[in-house]
């Protein structure tokens, strides 16, 4: 019999930027710092206490960078799932008509982060921060239909009106759940490295206003300083 | 696939978003105040407010202000040391460091007069609060922009400082004069209802609007 593996792993992640899966990811990194303070006082040796100052996130992702257009010429040849506009930075813009530029959630109730328009100077004031998910996969398991009890048929209506008062800002599909969000990201910087030994690789660093994960979700501190 | 009970699941409901929140509240109002926390014990700047006129300076990231209660000293001939210390002035100056918003700078939200409304402009309060304990800093509700000066430099974000000066303050202690200290002539026992000093107390903070 076998076994299905438990633990999170490259084989079984996969990470979602701007509400779109990162095809050919080779790794993901991100750190939070919280800068604190040590005040030392007179007659003391160890410090009075520990103080925390501020609240920083970043990271950085990799992705094996494949060319554009070339499925015309190379189709037969190209590996699964790879996109015909290719996989740089101008691909992670939104499918179809951008609704964010208006002030309007897509389709799936997100708003898109424009992190396709990080590096283009023009575009800096009109994009937006987004988000990275990283999400493990899961065996699909089929959806127990709700029983016929009063009770049952109570829940499946509750959890219902759940889904459509409070959409969760994560929302995997089938075989899939969140274990991180990093939520309000820009990029900081794009590498691209190509040497005779390895494929091409492009390395993003981002900076985030706020890390979740599937244990902890960080709130705002301050509220109501941005607005004012 | 069932829904799995995470962190995350659980914000997508109505539950577990009332949940947070009360758990929230509770961690915002009392493990800040709890006597047993130690933790946020000194001042930071992330802890901290400003508001001018009442209204929230979300944008502002530095304060500084400096009170000057000024002492002259009294000189006698055949005395190698001061008689006396006499009190002079009282003198409450600072600065505001903000980022500029456009739309909102200092003489947009009236707070700084312009060249019209120079003569007649009001005064403006300022207040720093502790929002872990919601205690006043500082505050002064008599307190006038005297000198603005803004960078704008390529590369960093644009910043103001406002200097101002004000008449009166208060701070974790509302003005009074002093109970229980001992003077040489015994004055504090004199206050009493009705007397001299107790209605100059109400006529100084008045004065100071407080």
């Amino acid at each position: 019999m076998g076994k299905v593996p438990f633990f999170l792993t490259g084989g079984n992640a996969k990470i979602i930027l701007n509400n779109k899966t990162v095809a050919y990811a080779t790794d993901i990194s991100y750190t939070v710092t919280v800068n604190h303070a040590s005040p030392r006082v007179l007659g003391r040796f160890e410090v009075e206490t520990i103080q925390p100052l501020t609240y920083d996130v970043e990271g950085s992702l990799s992705i094996i960078r494949y060319g554009r257009g070339l499925n015309k010429y190379l189709n037969k040849y190209a590996p699964k799932d790879t996109a015909d506009k290719g996989n740089s930075i101008g691909s992670y813009g939104p499918p179809g008509i951008n609704l964010s530029s208006l002030g309007l959630p897509n389709a799936s109730g997100q708003f898109d982060g424009g992190a396709d328009e990080n590096f283009n100077p023009v575009r800096f004031f009109q994009s937006k921060m987004f988000n990275i998910e990283i999400r493990q996969k899961l065996p699909i398991i089929a959806p127990g239909s709700a029983g016929t009890g009063f009770l049952d048929q109570a829940k499946a209506a509750a959890r219902a009106v759940d889904d459509i008062l409070l959409r969760n800002i994560t929302s995997p599909g089938p075989g899939e759940t969140s274990v991180v969000l990093l939520r309000d990201c820009r990029f900081t910087s794009l590498k691209f490295d190509l040497t005779k030994t390895t494929a091409a690789r492009q390395t993003y660093t981002f900076k985030a206003r706020y890390m979740d994960d599937d244990t902890n979700i960080s709130a705002k501190s301050g509220v109501g300083q941005e607005l004012s | 696939m069932g829904k799995i009970d995470n962190a995350f699941t659980k914000q997508g409901t109505v539950t577990g978003a009332s949940s947070a929140l009360t758990e929230q509240l509770f961690n915002s109002a009392f493990g800040a105040l709890s006597p047993l926390n130690n933790f946020g014990r000194y001042l930071t700047g992330s802890r901290c407010i400003i508001k001018v006129n009442n209204k929230l300076f979300g944008f502002a990231f530095k304060a500084s202000y400096n009170i000057s209660t000024l002492q002259e000293e009294i000189w006698t001939i055949d005395d190698w040391t001061p008689w006396e210390l006499a009190p002079q002035r009282v003198m409450v100056t600072g600065t505001l460091g903000m980022f500029h918003i456009p739309g909102k700078g200092p003489a947009k939200e009236l707070v700084q007069p312009n060249v019209l409304s120079f003569l007649h402009h009001k005064y403006i309060t300022i207040e720093i609060r502790d929002h872990m304990t919601d205690q006043v800093i500082f505050k002064t509700n008599k307190a006038v922009i005297t000198n603005k000066s803004q960078t704008i430099e390529a590369g960093t974000l644009s910043t103001i400082e406002l200097q101002w000066k004000a008449v009166g303050w208060f701070d974790e202690m509302q003005p009074n004069f002093p109970v229980g200290h001992d003077t040489s002539d015994g004055g504090v026992e004199q206050v009493g209802k009705g007397n001299f000093l107790d209605n100059a107390v109400g006529a100084a903070l008045d004065s100071f609007g407080f």
